[in-house]
């Protein structure tokens, strides 16, 4: 054998033993888990967080769907109540591969992060029941680049409660004088109260949908401008800084004229006997921008039963589930039809007088449509949740040197733009 | 090598064998022990097997040298150094081979993530997300440490992990939730058939990554109860699947400690006293403290493991632990976790109870005292409501182990990796400065909250350090004795509850606004919860179907589940959980003598659990009511009735008022949370049952 061809061929032996035995050692000290793959599971599963809606009516659904469909039975998975524990469960399981979980009920805020990390199948076109019959801007929470990851099934929009006797303020800056109680506390409810104070007190929509990659100082300061009228606003705003929506709640069933709240409060107020029908609901005062929020259903991209997951999806977010769960649930419903034909609960075991009357729900169905027609969503970006807190961190500031809580130092323009457009890429810092 | 055509090929031939002979042996030995070497490890080995194999072909190859030992050995070094030059000359020829190998190998490990970043346009990577569960005690302390951690680990701003920290399930759930997919039990999953699917299951929360629980005594207890179950794999089913749980040592400790309210101290009084019999005996025999209160062994893990020493050192039982826990109900203290009890003490009440001790963690007394335990009114309390510790030689010591949790089908590297990291980081005694102290029971000088109980005369030690739990034999051992003993204590008598699933149920109330059938499913678990696993339960349900008459008659009256004893709890339980809304209002009284010719006889409670319903749907209540105490008086003169309402129902509306005027003023309980009530009715069934 010539000396170049025996170089060639020792070349081609050394190549592939060395690949073999470095590829086994890098094996070796890899992790192993316990088993590989997936398992399997009959039926389908719905991870979702807990069900508190009156009747537990997202329940009976998956019920009536498992009498009409024996052979794929759903379990409905409800991991926690605190939608960031539901987050992290969601998140963690779908990461390290797992197929537990075939229906994933997905807040609005944590579509982008899911699609983009690979969590959700696109969904496909037998997947909605007439789609043209939702609203607009609830089907597009549940795209992500131009891709329809999730079906909307209930949305969101904040409202304003008004008790009997009191004069409705005309405007949103008179709101933010007489105060209000709302959800000031350190959690999600503070990002969506503080966007519809900046957006409403500048008429500016910003740190809104998804072209929101960057905030230059101008948006900065309409920011700040707008958390300025915040932090000047009337007594029970101040009170409001510990409380979340049950807190804003108590506060108006115990004599606080005013109230920002979501949807399902009407309903919670109706059966409040401190309360019963002693109120009005109207969407926020001019401008009346309020914030759009929701949950969409979306097939997990590791389910084994993808097609039976997606009419599963169908039939949850069917007009028929839909009127039910609006009805009886106290459910936002995500289609026109369902808030056009409005029809009391048909469920025989609610007296009258444990609901709302007819009237009054075919009222309360035009001030939703009128809300949810303003409604404008949060930043659509992967980096939500960091963006969130990091905006929180910056309205807390704000509102701590407005208060002259000593220490506390409100941000420049081009502070809060640095750190906002830093979290806008995932990156944790502060004001 | 020999000049010798013939000797040259049987030279390569033998060449060739080796190096075939090395490559398999290689290869079969790539397993087991050798997979679990380090890399330097697995390195020396395969050199190791190079040098042998050129022996080998040395001594094989050297055969024909000249007699006596020391020729041979010279012989087989010459040979063994041509062979080894002649390794080395194919080492040379193959060198191009081996360094594309090697070129390729770190094209596979670094050109991806080198993309990621590339194309990523400055974003961050994914924070890999941790699910943390503690005690409901340490989650506070916990939780600023892990911001901490999360802080500390984000490289340029980039967030490498998210950890979320919840509260444990008590320790009975989390051994169901830990041998089943962390489901909780009674949902209807069915353990012993991996393929069920009921329509729901709930979890205890997010499937934990990480477990802390306040002692090794739990966490040992549950491993061994997990790891001795036959359970489902995660082939057969990955939502139902076992944990694997890894004890790994202590990551912080905290002693109990007995708090008095400034009415009560007077710490000269109880100076050189080391035991809590001695602390407890001071104090009551001065009428400092009348009674105490200690969290609920159901909720907290500091109450279960104080209960044993308890049971012989509570003034005035005599040792008798039925009649410690009779004492420690009657204080009403709120029936949670010691920070809740805390916190819910001060709602609403202008001074604390008069003369109530408590024993609680130190951690929890100390972030108590400083305003930092979660859930209390913000800020420093009150001068009045604060409290001083006192500490005894034998309270126990939580000394938090850190478990690492598997679970199939969920785990791979990154995930283990982050978890190692998360622990070593808390071994650096990272819990100090939020109130706790370091395993082995030192105070720190950063541990602000604890040192701020030095004051005046009250001194804290410098070091607690765990010790075996004190008790009486048979109570204090193993996490199974524990329980064993406290559940035996509790009131044997039989209970029967009335869930109300009138359509009013179904409408939202409560501190989350869940639906009042919801508040009242909780409500009534823990009542049963209270009593001995083998008293006698039984579940009723009542309503009437739409436009049905009110004199409607329920079948069975309205039994719907009862068990006998332990072994069958977890059905009545399992019903509880089931119950929904099916109907109209059944009028209260009608429910009550409908449901009493399937009670038992003797002493006994029935609970009806309502959201007191309306007057217009129990027309004649006042006079049906009085009716009714009679004719039950008559046939169960023993039987206690209480009446629990959702949260927003009130005692004095109709028609609860008049069954409470007929039945006895105590009969009605309300509160806006399940501990408070729970509390109530539990004090009740105690002076019932004496």
């Amino acid at each position: 054998m010539g000396a170049r061809r025996r170089r060639v061929v020792a070349s081609v032996v050394a190549f592939a033993v060395t690949l073999v035995l470095l590829q086994g050692i890098r094996w070796s000290l890899s992790y192993h888990p316990l088993f590989h793959g997936c398992g399997e599971h009959r039926g389908l599963t719905i991870a979702a967080d807990v069900d508190v809606s009156p009747d537990f009516r997202r329940r009976a659904l998956v019920e009536d769907w498992n009498q009409h469909h024996p052979r794929d039975p759903a379990t409905l998975i409800e991991v926690a109540r605190s939608t960031d524990t539901t987050r992290s469960q969601l998140a963690s399981t779908l990461e390290s591969g797992s197929c537990a979980y075939d229906v994933l009920l997905v807040d609005v805020a944590w579509l982008p992060e899911y699609a983009h990390r690979g969590f959700l199948a696109p969904v496909k076109g037998d997947w909605m029941e007439d789609r043209s019959d939702f609203l607009r801007p609830t089907l597009d929470t549940g795209k992500w680049k131009g891709t329809q990851y999730a079906v909307p099934w209930f949305t969101d929009a904040g409202l304003l409660y008004v008790r009997k006797g009191t004069k409705a303020p005309e405007s949103f800056d008179a709101l933010l004088k007489a105060g209000y109680a709302t959800q000031l506390a350190d959690y999600e409810g503070l990002t969506a109260n503080a966007l519809e104070v900046i957006w409403n007190a500048s008429q500016k929509v910003v740190l809104s949908g998804d072209h929101v990659d960057k905030v230059d100082e101008g948006t900065a300061q309409v920011v700040l401008n707008g958390l300025d009228h915040l932090v000047g606003g009337g007594s029970a705003l101040a009170a409001s800084r510990d409380s979340m929506e049950d807190g804003s709640l108590k506060a108006f069933a115990s004599g606080q004229p005013l109230m920002r709240n979501w949807p399902y409060a009407f309903r919670t107020l109706t059966a409040d006997p401190r309360i019963r029908n002693g109120f009005d609901v109207r969407p926020l005062p001019y401008p009346g921008i309020a914030v759009l929020g929701g949950w969409d259903l979306a097939v997990s991209a590791r389910s084994k039963h993808q097609a039976e997951a997606g009419l599963l999806v169908k039939t949850l977010t069917g007009r028929e589930a839909q009127g039910t769960l609006f009805a009886c649930g106290g459910f936002t419903p995500t289609r026109n039809s369902t808030l056009r034909d409005t029809d009391k609960c048909k469920d025989p075991k609610f007296r009258d007088d444990e609901l709302p009357s007819p009237e009054r729900f075919k009222e309360f169905a035009n001030t939703l449509r009128t809300a949810l027609f303003q409604a404008q969503p949060r930043p659509i970006t992967p980096y939500y949740a960091q963006f969130s807190e990091t905006f929180r961190g910056c309205v807390e500031d704000v509102l701590d040197a407005g208060n002259h809580v000593p220490g506390a130092r409100r941000p420049d323009a081009a502070t809060l733009a640095k750190v906002l457009t830093a979290a806008l890429k995932g990156k944790h810092s502060s004001c | 090598m020999s000049e010798d055509p013939s000797g040259r090929r049987d030279a390569r031939v033998q060449q060739f064998t080796a190096v075939c002979g090395l490559l398999l042996t290689l290869l079969t030995l790539y397993e087991g022990p050798l997979l679990r070497m380090p890399w330097w490890g697995q390195a020396l080995v395969i050199l190791g097997i190079v040098v042998l194999g050129i022996a080998i072909v040395a001594v094989t190859t050297s055969a024909g040298a000249g007699p006596g030992i020391w020729t041979k050995i010279k012989a087989v070094a010459g040979r063994a150094v041509e062979v080894a030059r002649w390794a080395l000359g194919l080492l040379r020829l193959g060198i191009a081979g081996i360094a594309a190998a090697v070129v390729v190998l770190l094209a596979i490990m670094f050109v991806p993530p080198l993309w990621s970043v590339i194309t990523s346009g400055g974003a961050c990577g994914e924070p890999i997300d941790l699910r943390v569960v503690t005690d409901a005690e340490n989650v506070g302390p916990l939780g600023a440490a892990a911001r901490r951690y999360m802080a500390d680990r984000s490289g340029g701003g980039c967030r490498t992990v998210t950890v979320d920290v919840t509260a444990d399930a008590p320790a009975e759930q989390a051994e169901a939730g830990f041998a089943h997919g962390w489901t909780s039990p009674g949902t209807g999953l069915s353990p012993d058939d991996c393929s069920s699917r009921p329509p729901r299951a709930t979890l205890l929360g997010a499937q934990p990554d990480v477990w802390i629980p306040a002692s090794s005594i739990i966490a040992r207890g549950v491993r061994d109860y997990v790891e001795g179950l036959r359970t489902c794999s995660g082939k057969a089913s990955p939502v139902l699947v076992r944990a694997h749980l890894d004890v790994q040592g202590s990551v912080a400790s905290s002693p109990l400690v007995l708090g008095v309210f400034p009415r009560s101290d007077q710490p000269s009084l109880v100076s050189g006293k080391q035991g809590l019999k001695s602390l407890l005996d001071a104090f009551y025999q001065d009428d400092l403290v009348r009674s105490l209160a200690r969290p609920s062994p159901d909720a907290s893990t500091s109450g279960l493991l104080a209960t044993p020493l308890l049971y012989q050192v509570m003034p005035g039982s005599g040792g008798d632990p039925a009649k410690v826990e009779e004492a420690l109900a009657q204080t009403e203290a709120p029936a949670g976790d010691a920070v809740s009890m805390l916190c819910e003490l001060q709602k609403g009440a202008a001074a604390p109870p008069d003369r109530m001790a408590v024993i609680v963690p130190e951690s929890v007394l100390a972030r108590y005292d400083h305003g930092d335990a979660p859930g209390c009114p913000s800020g420093r309390p009150p001068q009045q409501w604060r409290l001083s510790a006192y500490y005894a030689n034998d309270l126990p010591v939580l000394d938090f182990p850190f478990v690492h949790v598997r679970w199939p089908g969920q785990d791979d590297g990154r995930r283990d990796e982050a978890v190692a990291d998360f622990r070593k980081w808390l071994q650096r005694d990272a819990l100090t400065r939020d109130g706790l102290r370091t395993p082995s029971g030192r105070l720190t000088a950063d541990d602000h909250a604890v040192g701020g109980l030095r004051n005046g005369d009250h001194s804290v030690p410098d070091l607690v350090p765990p010790r075996p739990l004190a008790g009486g034999a048979n109570c204090a051992g193993p996490m199974e004795e524990l329980f064993h003993c406290f559940q035996n204590a509790r009131p044997p008598l039989p209970l029967s509850v009335m869930l109300d699933v009138s359509g009013s149920m179904a409408n939202p109330s409560g501190p989350q606004s869940e639906p009042r059938l919801g508040f009242a499913q909780e409500m009534a678990l823990r009542i049963m919860g209270g009593i001995r696993p083998s008293a006698p339960t039984s579940l009723f349900q009542f309503s009437r179907p739409p436009r049905s008459k009110p004199d409607y008659r329920m079948a069975n009256g309205g039994l719907v589940a009862a068990s006998g004893g332990e072994s069958d709890r977890l059905d009545v339980e399992t019903a509880v959980q089931k119950a929904t809304t099916t109907g109209w209002d059944l009028a209260l009284t009608s429910a009550i003598a409908q449901a009493a010719p399937h009670l038992p006889l003797g002493k006994q409670t029935l609970v009806l659990v309502t959201d007191g319903q309306a007057a217009s749907t129990n027309s004649g209540a006042g006079g049906q009511a009085a009716a009714l105490a009679r004719q039950i008086k008559k046939d169960y003169p023993e039987l206690t009735l209480l009446i629990a309402l959702t949260p927003q129902s009130d005692c004095r509306a109709e028609p609860v008022a008049s069954i409470a005027a007929a039945f006895g003023p105590d009969t009605c309980k309300s509160a806006d949370t399940v501990d408070e009530i729970t509390s109530l009715v539990a004090a009740q069934i105690y002076r019932s049952a004496g």
